[in-house]
C-alpha cells in the first residue's frame, strides 16, 4: 500500500491506495491560493 | 500521515507537486504553488520522519504516469499526454518511460512558444490553449463572463461560444500535431475536465484530420481521453514506486 499526496494551488489531497488504483482512504484540506502550509 | 502509517502497511509515499521536479534530489523549482519551495525538501524530510521511501514528481507527470501504468495508456509504447486545465501541461513517454530531458523540461508542451500578433512579443502556448484562454476569448467576443463548461454547453446554440471553442480547438490541435511530428506517438492521451466532454473530443479529432489533410498528411496516432479524473494525480503518485 502507498500513501499518495497531491499538492495543488488551493488544496492538498492525501490518500491510501492499494493495488494501484483502489483508494482505501482519502482526505483533503484547503487553503488560500499559493499558500501551501508546509 | 503518522496515523495512516500506523494503520496501514505502507511501503512508500508518492507525491504530486506543481513545478519543475528533480526526483533524485527533492528540489522543486520553476512556477509552483509552493511559495517556500527552495526551503523545503519533501523527499528528505518525509523519508526521515516516516522511514519509508518517498517518490515525487511533477503533478501533470503524475496524472500521465497513472494513466500509462493503470489507465488509458496501458499497452501503448510511445505516448504524448496533454492535460487541458487552466492552461496546458504535458508529458512524453518513449518506450513507456517518461522523457524528462536534461533539465526536467521534457514534455512541457505548454511552454512551446509562439509570437503574438503584430510582432508584439512572445508567449507560451499554455496561455492560448487552456480553459482560462477560452473564457477570456469568449468574454472578449461577447462581453459576458462564462465558465469553460458553460461555453461548451452553448456550442450548438450560441455563435460566440462556437467561435471561442473553434479557436481553442485549433490552438490545441496545432500543439498536438507539432508534438506528434517530433515524437511520432502511438497514442495521444488527453486529460483535464474538458477531455471527458465528447464534443471536445469530436471537434478535436475533426480538426486534426482537417489540418493534416491540408498539409497532405493523415492522422496516424490514436486519441483517447484519460480514464482517471479527480484522482489522477493520486493514482500517478502512488504508481511512482512501481516505476
Amino acid at each position: 500500500m502507498q500513501i499518495a499526496i497531491d499538492i495543488g494551488g488551493m488544496s492538498t489531497k492525501i490518500a491510501v491506495l492499494d493495488q494501484g488504483t483502489k483508494l482505501l482512504e482519502k482526505t483533503s484540506f484547503e487553503y488560500e491560493v499559493n499558500t501551501v502550509p508546509f | 500521515m503518522g496515523e495512516l502509517i500506523q494503520k496501514y502497511p505502507i511501503t512508500s509515499i508518492g507525491m504530486a507537486i506543481p513545478g519543475i521536479i528533480n526526483p533524485s534530489t527533492g528540489e522543486v523549482s520553476g512556477l509552483s504553488a509552493i511559495a517556500d519551495r527552495e526551503q523545503v525538501n519533501f523527499k528528505t524530510s518525509f523519508e526521515v520522519t516516516f522511514q519509508v521511501p518517498v517518490f515525487f514528481e511533477n503533478d501533470a507527470n503524475c496524472a500521465a504516469i497513472g494513466e500509462v501504468v493503470h489507465g488509458a495508456g496501458k499497452g501503448f509504447q510511445d505516448i504524448a499526454f496533454f492535460i487541458i486545465g487552466t492552461g496546458l501541461g504535458g508529458a512524453i513517454f518513449i518506450d513507456r518511460k517518461l522523457h524528462r530531458g536534461v533539465n526536467s523540461l521534457g514534455g512541457e508542451m505548454g511552454s512551446m512558444v509562439y509570437q503574438k500578433p503584430n510582432l508584439d512579443g512572445w508567449s507560451n502556448v499554455s496561455t492560448k490553449t487552456g480553459m482560462f484562454a477560452l473564457e477570456q476569448f469568449y468574454e472578449n467576443l461577447s462581453q459576458v463572463k462564462k465558465t469553460g463548461f458553460e461555453i461548451y454547453q452553448a456550442y450548438e446554440t450560441e455563435k460566440n461560444a462556437k467561435a471561442a471553442i473553434d479557436w481553442q480547438i485549433s490552438k490545441i490541435a496545432e500543439v498536438i500535431l507539432n508534438t506528434a511530428y517530433v515524437i511520432d506517438p502511438e497514442l495521444v492521451l488527453l486529460g483535464g475536465g474538458v477531455s471527458q466532454n465528447p464534443l471536445f473530443l469530436q471537434l478535436l479529432e475533426d480538426k486534426l484530420k482537417t489540418i493534416n489533410h491540408q498539409i497532405g498528411m493523415e492522422v496516424l496516432f490514436k486519441i483517447k481521453a484519460c480514464e482517471f479524473t479527480n484522482d489522477a494525480n493520486l493514482i500517478g503518485a502512488a504508481a511512482l514506486a512501481t516505476l
